[in-house]
């Protein structure tokens, strides 16, 4: 990691299928919009330049197949990951269930060392249809960010351009930070177990 | 039912590849001779055609062809099957409206809305009736792609569109439906070694990559009706691949394409990282790179050239029973038992779930050796040392023992992990 000259910030999105990540992607990367993605099959990952704080980064997002057949495959693209974000469809409950065990999965095979203090931001897609149509409720949602470790949590639409940028800028803050305190911690893997205060935090977002 | 006719025609070749024509007749010949195939049902000539620069030249003809060639109509299903409302639904059916609703982006071109829900109730209702027929089948995302163009094809003809996908599907696809994705990946593992025959130089740029050719997945599963943009390309590799009757086919034509397009790829790669998961994504856009950017014209005759040199790569330069990991491919696996048959579909699904349980138990005996091993780092070095000599005699009392001699081995390897962590 710290041979890397240009910070390189990897993220993963995980979610069931048809919740909208590649939308999600897409918005936030090209700021445009189509009913007409295909089913991703595999991963893809568009790359995107940010300033944070004056500092220079380059975002990779990765995109992931939602179908849970694929998901064996992760091990290949999760390795490195700095940030992973969690997306369901607040019409979709099953979607809303499946999270925390997008979650595990994913802490499994990304081989995370420090799972407790690894960031995740959870996205609530769709907020674009009827109220009648929601099934997830904002209260719902936040209680479960909270119980897996105050996970940040954005309610968007990929459709309409609502909060994706602003869900994006957390999610690379969070990607930062945990780059930074890899960057730091990979310098002192060969000496003694240092535990530096307030290093290994979660993105306080 | 006509299996085990192609693979001997086809690895017959002598000099030239045998079937392969440069043909330079004026299309309205072309296409009458076509029809003079399709109504003397003559196989060996549909072949030609297939495999020269136009395939079978237009969709109304691959209708009535392709049919004939692979002998769909005389499934060893019954014909009049019952209605789909009648069956129990299948598991995976919430999976297919997801996939029904992003179909078609790409071709047909210019079509009316009308259409295009027309021809999604169709491929809802087709790949619907082939889980409900064979629950034995898993849906995977990429299979809606196949069964679009097939809808494509056969438009309003959904009995025959039925006939010629259950061919496909248990010709061809059936790997890649079992109850999870290893045999798929077991495939996906021929293409470096495909690769190696094909451009050592190029398999040794690109060797990281190589270990997990993943980014074959999806054009090698949707038999390449997920990554081109244009129907008529699809169906050109289609035609080959149908002619061939070969579920090889297709990793032979990816090969081919990665060899072709080799310039720009290393290209690509020099302008990158060079990090493993770089060269994944540029390969896994290989033919959106390549392929969907030309001219219609210079695609097809790219095609063209794919094909041929896929059919050189399988029938003389490297024939799959030449591959050494051939050898840990099942028995039952579609590029092995070319049986159109849900029999040996059941043989295939027993033998994975026998596989997946094992593995499941490795997982856990591992799991389970490593808590041991991280438990003993914590004792104390005296008490280590007098378990130490304990746990030896029990492994040399289960090393004598032929039978356990494979289990003793790896726990003692596992204990002796921990002992010098």
């Amino acid at each position: 990691m710290s041979s890397r000259r240009k910070t390189i910030l990897k993220v993963i999105i995980l979610g069931d299928s048809g919740v909208g990540k590649t939308s999600l992607m897409q918005q936030f990367i090209n700021g445009k919009f189509s009913q007409q993605y295909k089913a991703t099959i595999g991963a893809d990952f568009l790359p995107k330049e940010l300033n944070i704080d004056d500092k220079q980064v380059t975002m990779q997002i990765w995109d992931t197949a939602g179908q849970e057949r694929f998901q064996s495959l992760g091990v290949a693209f999760y390795r490195g990951s700095d940030c992973c974000v969690l997306v369901f469809d607040v019409t979709n409950t099953k979607s809303f269930e499946n999270l925390q065990s997008w979650r595990d999965e994913f802490l499994i095979q990304a081989n995370i060392k420090d799972p407790d203090n690894f960031p995740f931001v959870v996205i609530g897609n769709k907020i674009d249809v009827e109220e009648n149509k929601r099934m997830v409720s904002s209260k719902k949602a936040q209680a479960l960010c909270a119980s897996l470790g105050n996970i940040p949590y954005f309610e968007t639409s990929a459709k309409e351009a609502v909060n994706v940028e602003q869900a994006f800028d957390v999610v690379a803050r969070c990607a930062l930070q945990q780059e930074e305190s890899l960057e730091y911690s990979d310098d002192y893997t060969d000496a003694v177990n240092i535990h530096v205060d307030g290093d290994n935090s979660s993105c306080g977002c | 039912m006509a299996n085990r006719t192609a693979d001997n025609e086809n690895e017959s070749s002598g000099e030239s590849i045998k079937g392969i024509s440069e043909k330079a007749d004026s299309p309205e010949t072309v296409n009458n001779d076509i029809l003079t195939d399709i109504h003397c049902e003559d196989k060996k000539r549909f072949r030609t055609h297939c495999l020269s620069n136009d395939g079978l030249v237009s969709t109304s003809l691959r209708a009535q062809a392709w049919p004939i060639l692979t002998g769909c109509e005389g499934n060893e299903r019954s014909l009049d099957s019952v209605p789909i409302q009648f069956m129990a639904p299948h598991r995976d059916e919430s999976q297919v409206k997801k996939d029904v609703d992003r179909s078609y982006i790409h071709y047909p071109e210019n079509m009316a809305e009308e259409t295009e829900l027309e021809l999604k109730a169709q491929l809802k209702r087709l790949i619907v009736r082939m889980l409900r027929e064979v629950p034995d089948l898993n849906y995977y995302q990429g299979y809606h792609d196949v069964a679009a163009v097939v809808t494509i094809i056969f438009g309003k003809d959904e009995q025959t569109a039925f006939n010629f996908l259950y061919y496909m599907t248990l010709r061809y696809l059936r790997d890649h439906m079992l109850q999870d994705i290893d045999p798929t990946l077991k495939q996906l593992d021929l293409i470096p070694e495909i690769l190696w025959y094909a451009d050592r130089k190029f398999y040794n740029a690109i060797k990281p990559t190589l270990k997990e050719p993943i980014f074959a997945l999806s054009s090698i599963i949707s038999l390449f009706a997920h990554d081109l943009n244009r129907f008529d390309e699809v169906c050109l590799l289609w035609d080959a691949i149908i002619a061939e009757k070969d579920p090889s086919m297709p990793l032979y034509l990816y090969v081919s394409m990665m060899v072709r397009y080799r310039a720009q790829i290393l290209q690509q790669i020099r302008e990158g990282d060079g990090s493993a998961e770089f060269i994944h994504v540029i390969l896994s856009r290989l033919i959106n790179s390549n392929i969907n950017s030309l001219s219609r014209q210079a695609a097809q005759s790219e095609i063209s050239a794919v094909i041929k040199s896929a059919l050189k790569l399988k029938r003389k330069i490297c024939p799959i029973r030449k591959l050494r990991r051939f050898r840990s491919i099942s028995k039952y696996s579609c590029l092995k038992d070319r049986k159109v048959s849900t029999s040996t579909l059941g043989l295939q699904v027993k033998e994975e779930a026998i596989n997946i349980a094992k593995a499941r138990k490795r997982k856990q005996t591992v799991a389970r050796y490593q808590r041991v091993a991280k438990n003993i780092q914590s004792i104390p070095l005296l008490l280590k040392i007098s378990i130490g000599v304990g746990l030896l005699t029990v492994i040399l009392a289960l090393a004598m023992d032929p039978q356990s001699k494979k289990t003793a081995k790896t726990f003692g390897n596992s204990l002796l992990n921990g002992w010098i962590r």
